[in-house]
């Protein structure tokens, strides 16, 4: 449990440092959001019912374009090698990763959602929904970015090709995120079928990443 | 007879692209697997053969 | 029984010695199933001349279904038991099944433009098997995406096994927005009424599409066989 909370205080102290870094990516989310209305037009009506629609796609690709960052580092420095020879096991450490990767990215993106709603013309009665939907969504595309990213890892394009491998499997979450998101009651079907596969990614994302970073570990360089 | 064939009840424009474009898949698709083991094979044979 | 392929060597000997018939049975079956296809069968009472397109497809769809569940199959297989020639099958299958996948979105569309007057429509199947057809594509940049070749087995066949469990996730999830997003289904997915005259190419055409499917793999892991050999002669230093 130490090393676990070590490793998530190391991550976080490493993204105060380069707390840039980490407000560029939130910059990127406001802009894709802004990019909408330019594109579409200011017509309150026309706006309001993509404004669900339009954060959750920005969200999305926001988060996508943070998975290179998220392993890059600790192979780079070695410290990987260290994560292995140490008590703490791997699995651990991917989910560690993940909870430290999301309060870094996710968690200012889904603070920023109310702003990012009335600039879209949202239902504000809908922002509650918005925001409870989305921190669930964004820590299931979060363990989908430590799968991606584990897979991807020291490929050629890897920040790209980790993005291609998550978008397919990022369906679901968008699909019940929006509809989540829209639903009448705050705790709909919808939202429970959103848990659902967050539950599954959080069983499945720590094995299938730690799997692919033993095969990094395995290299002699990369 | 050989007209209405080809017709496909007034649907040829339909039907005849779909059968066309999945013959020239499967055929591209099999050639080249095929030709890339026979190039394989034939390689390692000169190679072993020395 | 698959332990009993695990040697190169004796599947190339197996494989060298069904090529030929399977290669036979495969062509017979799909001239047969063409020719009851699009000569010897009546046209649908509804859809007219356009359901000879189920003839392909149908398979198509079908090939791309079972060759996911294969890629997944082949993935487990070297994550958890480490054969030999499962990530060779791994690297086989997706080309075939991608094939497959982009046949049925090609023939879908052409056969919805006469049934439903549109190109596209984001039928909860055809959208899956887009997606689908994106995640084979997934697997094959991954599993070709690294500068040293076997380096993308693993990966690849990891992705193959999340997408062994995901996969039906998406489709569940594209049906769950398909049937709240079309309250009037106009579209009657799926709906045509097998006459017993048609389920006879169906099926011809079902079967030679397995075979083919298990020919280009088979090729394919041939192929890949013979090159790895090729990359180690060279390495010991070119030929004697």
């Amino acid at each position: 449990m130490n090393g676990f909370l070590r490793q998530i205080r190391r991550d976080l102290v490493i993204s105060w440092a380069g707390r840039l870094d980490s407000a560029v990516m939130l910059v990127f989310f406001v802009i894709i959001v802004t990019l909408f209305p330019l594109a579409i037009g200011p017509e309150a009506s026309v706006l309001a019912p993509l404004a669900i629609p339009i954060i959750w796609i920005a969200a999305l690709l926001s988060i996508l374009a943070g998975f290179e960052r998220i392993f890059a580092g600790d192979v780079r420095s070695g410290w990987l090698d260290q994560v292995t020879l140490s008590a703490l096991s791997l699995p651990y450490y991917v989910v560690a990763k993940a909870i430290a990767h999301w309060l870094v990215t996710a968690l200012p993106l889904v603070l920023a959602t109310p702003v990012m709603g009335i600039l879209l013309q949202i239902d504000l009665g809908l922002i509650a929904g918005l925001l409870l939907s989305l921190l669930l969504g964004t820590m299931g595309l979060t363990l989908l970015g430590v799968i991606g990213a584990g897979l991807a890892q020291g490929a050629r394009r890897g920040g790209a090709l980790m993005a291609l491998l998550v978008l397919p499997l990022a369906v679901p979450i968008l699909i019940f995120g929006v509809l989540a998101s829209a639903s009448a009651t705050l705790i709909s079907p919808h939202l429970m079928l959103l848990g659902a596969v967050v539950a599954i990614l959080l069983a499945l994302a720590p094995l299938i990443g730690a799997a692919a970073l033993r095969e990094i570990d395995e290299e002699i360089g990369l | 007879m050989i007209g209405s064939f080809f017709d496909m009840g007034g649907y040829a424009l339909f039907v005849w692209p779909c059968y066309g474009v999945t013959a020239i898949g499967m055929i591209w698709l099999g050639y080249s697997s095929y030709a890339r083991a026979k190039r394989a094979a034939a390689q390692l044979k000169s190679l072993t053969e020395k | 029984m698959f332990d009993y392929f695990a040697n190169p060597t004796r599947f190339v000997r197996i494989a060298d010695r069904i090529t030929k018939p399977l290669a036979l049975l495969t062509f017979g079956l799909i001239a047969a199933g063409l020719y009851y296809g699009l000569y010897a069968s009546p046209a649908d009472y509804q859809q007219g001349e356009t359901v000879r397109i189920m003839y392909v497809h149908v398979p198509a769809a079908w090939l791309a279904s079972i060759g996911y569940v294969a890629l997944g199959l082949s993935g487990l297989f070297y994550v958890v038991w480490r054969h030999p020639l499962a990530d060779l099958a791994l690297r086989a299958i997706a080309p075939v099944g991608a094939l497959f996948a982009l046949l049925t979105l090609i023939t879908g569309a052409f056969w919805g433009k006469p049934m439903w007057g549109a190109w596209w429509v984001w039928d909860a199947r055809l959208t899956s098997m887009l997606i689908l057809f994106f995640f084979y594509l997934g697997v094959m940049a991954l599993a070709d995406g690294f500068d040293r070749r076997e380096r993308g087995s693993r990966p690849a066949a990891l992705l193959a096994l999340v997408g062994l469990i995901n996969v039906p996730i998406v489709k569940f999830s594209v049906d769950w927005w398909n049937t709240l997003h079309q309250p009037a289904s106009l579209l009657r997915s799926g709906g045509v009424a097998i006459d017993s005259a048609m389920l006879l190419p169906l099926l011809l055409m079902l079967v030679g599409f397995h075979g083919f499917f298990a020919l280009i793999v088979i090729w394919r892991i041939k192929a890949q066989l013979a090159e790895r050999r090729i990359a180690a002669i060279g390495l010991k230093g070119g030929d004697k």
